[in-house]
């Protein structure tokens, strides 16, 4: 895939995210028992349940992150 | 004292921060429920101390100077970007261009940070205890990078005069990047950092230093390709 995106694709069951390789676009993923949320910046899901003791990471460019199937 | 971005807007919070009543001469503050907001504790210009409790978003402490900001958190893009002097800390993990063309202060993060970690640093002292991504100190100026994990791609690319020093792996060095020989002078500075930082079980004899070739100072056909 050429070009700057934050790209994610789900189905039924789960879902996947895929950044561009120079990380041109922004993504940030939390992550907790409960649920996984993906945003371009953290202020977009500071409303979420207990997010503050969320797992909250960057994933890295060009690398595929999934969940589910 | 504590303010509540929930009761008090961000602006009302970064003007009182920004014009202090001295007065009171409060100079401790907590600011609760951050919740990513942009630009919290830009432009201080005075002594204080500042904790933060939770996550913030783009440019926290930007245009520092003189106060010490604590980001009890993560930090969005551009934590502590263009900060002349003072200290910022970041608990967690920061995103993209961390210190950027930052003049001066310390920035230390505990946690990594995402690609271009002070790209074009200006004599900021940047501390990264985790790993740093790709491109990080690219068209750094002055100043000292100092990484205690690993290093993504094209460290260092274009750099002009900082010192990088990295304790783990570096996946790749940036144009005009290179390996330099650690003396008794870096070590000393080096120790000085990691001690600044409190880290204690690390020690500046394991760290490698990178820096400028100065191959791109001037222009010459035969570097045509790295530009």
């Amino acid at each position: 895939m050429d070009g700057f995106y934050t790209f994610v694709v789900g189905t039924r069951k789960g879902f996947a995210v895929l950044r561009d390789e120079i990380a041109c676009k922004p993504a940030v993923i939390a992550e907790t028992d409960d649920y996984v949320a993906i945003a371009s910046e953290f202020q977009a899901m500071a409303h979420l349940p207990d997010v503050n003791n969320a797992k909250i990471f960057e994933p890295e460019p060009g690398m595929v992150y999934s969940w589910g199937n | 004292m504590e303010l509540d971005l929930k009761k008090i807007s961000l602006r009302d919070v970064n003007d009182k921060l920004q014009n202090l009543d001295r007065k009171q001469n409060q100079r401790d503050f907590i600011i609760t429920n951050p919740e990513g907001n942009h630009a919290i504790c830009a432009g201080l210009t005075e002594e204080m101390s500042v904790t933060i409790k939770g996550h913030v978003g783009y440019y926290c402490a930007g245009m520092n100077q003189k106060a010490h900001i604590t980001i009890d958190g993560n930090a969005g893009t551009g934590v502590a970007e263009n900060m002349m002097s003072g200290r910022v800390h970041v608990k967690g993990n920061a995103s993209q261009s961390a210190g950027a063309t930052a003049h001066g202060g310390l920035l230390i993060i505990d946690g990594d940070t995402s690609s271009r970690c002070g790209i074009s640093m200006k004599g900021i002292d940047i501390v990264v205890k985790g790993s740093v991504g790709h491109m990080s100190g690219f068209m750094s100026q002055s100043g000292n990078l100092i990484v205690c994990g690993d290093a993504g791609e094209a460290l260092g690319d274009s750099l002009y005069e900082t010192n990088i020093y990295v304790q783990g792996k570096v996946k790749s060095l940036g144009a005009d990047c290179v390996e330099k020989k650690m003396d008794k002078n870096h070590i000393k500075k080096l120790n000085k950092f990691l001690k600044e930082a409190d880290i204690k079980n690390l020690k500046g004899e394991n760290f490698k230093r990178y820096g400028s070739a100065r191959k791109l100072y001037n222009f010459k056909v035969d570097n045509i390709g790295n530009y």
